[in-house]
């Protein structure tokens, strides 16, 4: 996929001016942190899965070949074969060819995230197959010919008058033409219309969730059935999942599980979880006659091992995008390329590299929500950081942050100059406010104003009120 | 066919391990012999309680029975409440073959099909746990079923309902060889939350779905 992710700090005031996505941030409120903060509360074992759940990944992880090679060989064994792809090129490379191999001229897809990693999309249409996404999120922004905004709820930013139009636009095709004005009419009316392509596609294509070395397992996690329908209905099944997402043994899949859909929905478990091996029985009355799993690096042999390491523990939940007031004010598409949020301020350099998103790793307060919900203990606020080093080692930070930086630490080190300096600020700010107690505009920090008000000082600094109420409790106890 | 199995490997040993010669490590055995559970969630009230409660937190019902007569009985009264037609598509199995449906339905045993309204299936386990019911792919029970109709009528016997997910898997390699191809966790009818947050049944999957436990 291509990455708009240089264009970071352009993208952001776009959607904090855009009034439609501003909308559609509002309605998502915060319902995602009320539901897991629930779920949580109900469930007193949270911290001890968390720990188990990082000691299972690290444990894979220190000895990811061996797993590996046992999923592989377990996945033959249940008459499947595994794929392998270094690059996003391979990944798509091995999928058109399965596809034209059986000669496939539409497919089905379940929400994969490391297909929108691969850009299996344009790959496959490029090949002149038309893939089409049958979570009703994902189906919704490839009508609207964008990528998603959000790992687990794709159309996040659309509103529901914005979804109607689309499907007017879309549908007419079909002879669907009356308006839709409320949730349930535009839901069955996606349903109506996916129905068929469900039942005439000759290969399905889905994500996986978690890799089941014992037995050669794709774990699959939806709420809406889609991914079941594509793996079940087609001919050909093919999962395509990176390989950190391997565990164990099933017990370890269920306690990852455990986590997975508290920390993403709220939910104890997802309306389906589907453990799929290798492709139907010969006695089977349904399922793929073919079941094809598509491994995936696209660098996570590079993270392995390095400061990056955590990161692979990362079961793309999403909680820590929906606890980050940085993706809450700007949306996912601000980051500009798959991963949005706290995570994708990780990945995407990574993946895409620094120079091509700069200003991703900078694009957070470090306020530490995100680590702290996170289900894998990723320790996300140091992971920004370590890019941040890399980018002044680099001298990659450009001039106005690193002149501002530099001006505070030469004031950081010189205290009473500081305390003069800030006693200066803080006076001039508040007569600036003429006591309505924010400003609509301040000198250098035009960019800041833009969107929102800086909160003024109330006239003296910590340090002066401070001293001012010992002065009177001194004065009243004497 | 590209070498990029090896490079991987090569790489992931390479960090792992320092060099890029195989491993193959008895921890590894070790682990897969004797597949330990982590912390699982517990309750107070008693399995069945605790079933029956998580399946209507997610806008499932249930039927409680106490003999295998009254399965035909208690489908009748469900479909008759909700007004669907008396025409069903079902699994087999010892429980379902033996069903005395009376006149009035149209009952057919095969794979589901797009236009499908309702179908009765019978589980291979429930989950107290979660409210889940356990679907295992064979000659005799199509996963299509599972997803293709509008209304889904699952029977599960009372000792069918283990307590956690883990004992699922207990159960499969005591009575298995090999995992099915299609392993279902089901856990009330399909839904979506892609419009606005609005959580709205019926996605792609089940309208509803009933339970009819058999005690």
């Amino acid at each position: 996929m291509k990455s708009s992710s240089l264009t970071f700090s352009k993208n952001a005031e776009q959607a904090l001016l855009d009034t439609q996505l501003q909308r559609a941030l509002d309605k998502v409120g915060s319902g995602f942190i009320d539901k897991r903060r629930a779920a949580m509360d109900a469930l007193p074992i949270f911290e001890q899965l968390r720990h188990s759940a990082r000691d299972i990944k690290e444990h894979t992880l220190s000895r990811l070949d061996e797993y590996l090679l046992l999923f592989e060989q377990q996945v033959q064994n249940s008459g499947g074969e595994v794929h392998w792809a270094s690059t996003p090129k391979q990944a798509t490379d091995i999928i058109v060819g399965l596809c034209r191999e059986a000669n496939a001229k539409k497919v089905t897809k379940g929400k994969t995230m490391v297909g929108e990693e691969v850009g299996l999309n344009e790959a496959l249409e490029q090949a002149g197959i038309t893939p089409i996404e049958t979570d009703l999120g994902e189906y919704i922004i490839q009508l609207a010919d964008e990528p998603p905004s959000h790992i687990i709820a794709p159309a996040i930013h659309k509103t529901r008058e914005q979804i109607a139009a689309l499907f007017k636009q879309h549908h007419a095709q079909y002879g669907l033409t009356q308006p839709l004005e409320t949730v349930p009419a535009i839901v069955n009316e996606a349903r109506q219309v996916l129905r068929e392509e469900f039942i005439q596609a000759e290969v399905g294509i889905t994500g996986a969730n978690l890799l089941i070395a014992e037995t050669g397992s794709t774990v699959l996690v939806t709420n809406e059935g889609n991914g079941d329908l594509t793996a079940s209905l087609p001919r050909i099944h093919i999962v395509i999942a990176s390989i950190e997402k391997v565990v164990p043994t099933l017990e370890d899949a269920t306690l990852i599980l455990r986590l997975l859909a508290r920390s993403a929905t709220g939910q104890e478990i997802t309306s389906y979880t589907s453990f799929f091996t290798g492709p139907r029985r010969e006695t089977d009355v349904d399922g793929p006659e073919q079941f094809h799993v598509v491994l995936v690096d696209n660098g996570r042999t590079d993270m392995l091992g390095d400061e990056f390491h955590p990161m692979l523990r990362c079961i793309h939940c999403g909680a820590c995008l929906n606890h980050c007031p940085v993706y809450g004010a700007i949306g996912g598409h601000a980051y500009g390329w798959v991963y949005p949020g706290p995570m994708g301020a990780v990945l995407t350099p990574l993946m895409i590299g620094l120079p091509q998103a700069p200003d991703l790793p900078q694009a957070s307060t470090l306020c530490g929500r995100c680590a702290e919900v996170c289900p894998m203990s990723i320790p996300l606020p140091d992971l920004l950081r370590q890019h941040r080093f890399k980018l002044t080692e680099q001298h990659a930070v450009k001039i106005k942050p690193r002149m501002a930086l530099a001006g505070w630490g030469f004031l950081a080190v010189r205290p009473g100059l500081y305390r003069w300096a800030m006693n200066m600020m803080t006076r001039l700010l508040h007569r600036a406010s003429r006591g309505r107690g924010r400003l609509h505009k301040v000198p250098f920090a035009g960019g800041w104003t833009q969107s929102r008000d800086l909160p003024a000082p109330q006239g003296e600094t910590f340090i002066a009120a401070w001293q001012r109420q010992q002065a009177k409790r001194k004065a009243d106890n004497e | 066919m590209n070498n990029a199995r090896e490079s991987i490997l090569a790489r992931i040993r390479h960090t792992l391990h320092g060099d890029d010669k195989p491993y193959t490590n008895e921890a590894v055995v070790q682990q897969l012999r004797q597949p330990s559970c982590g912390p699982q969630p517990n309750w107070q009230e008693d399995d069945v309680s605790r079933f029956i409660s998580k399946l209507e937190s997610v806008a499932g019902s249930i039927s409680r029975i106490s003999s295998a007569d009254e399965v035909v009985p208690a489908i009748t009264a469900y479909l008759q409440q909700h007004e669907i037609p008396l025409k069903l598509v079902t699994a087999s199995s010892n429980l379902l073959n033996k069903l005395a449906w009376s006149g009035d339905f149209m009952v057919e045993q095969r794979k589901a099909a797009g236009t499908d309204i309702t179908v009765v299936t019978e589980a291979y386990a429930g989950v107290a746990e979660t409210g889940s019911l356990v679907l295992l792919s064979g000659a005799n029970s199509p996963t299509s079923l599972n997803f293709l109709p509008d209304n889904y009528l699952c029977i599960l016997r009372r000792e069918r309902l283990v307590k956690h997910i883990e004992d699922v898997w207990q159960r499969l390699r005591d009575e298995h060889t090999g995992l099915p191809r299609a392993i279902n966790f089901i856990t009330g009818p399909s839904r979506t939350a892609d419009v606005e947050q609005t959580i709205q049944l019926g996605a792609h999957g089940p309208r509803r779905l009933h339970v009819i436990l058999l005690e």
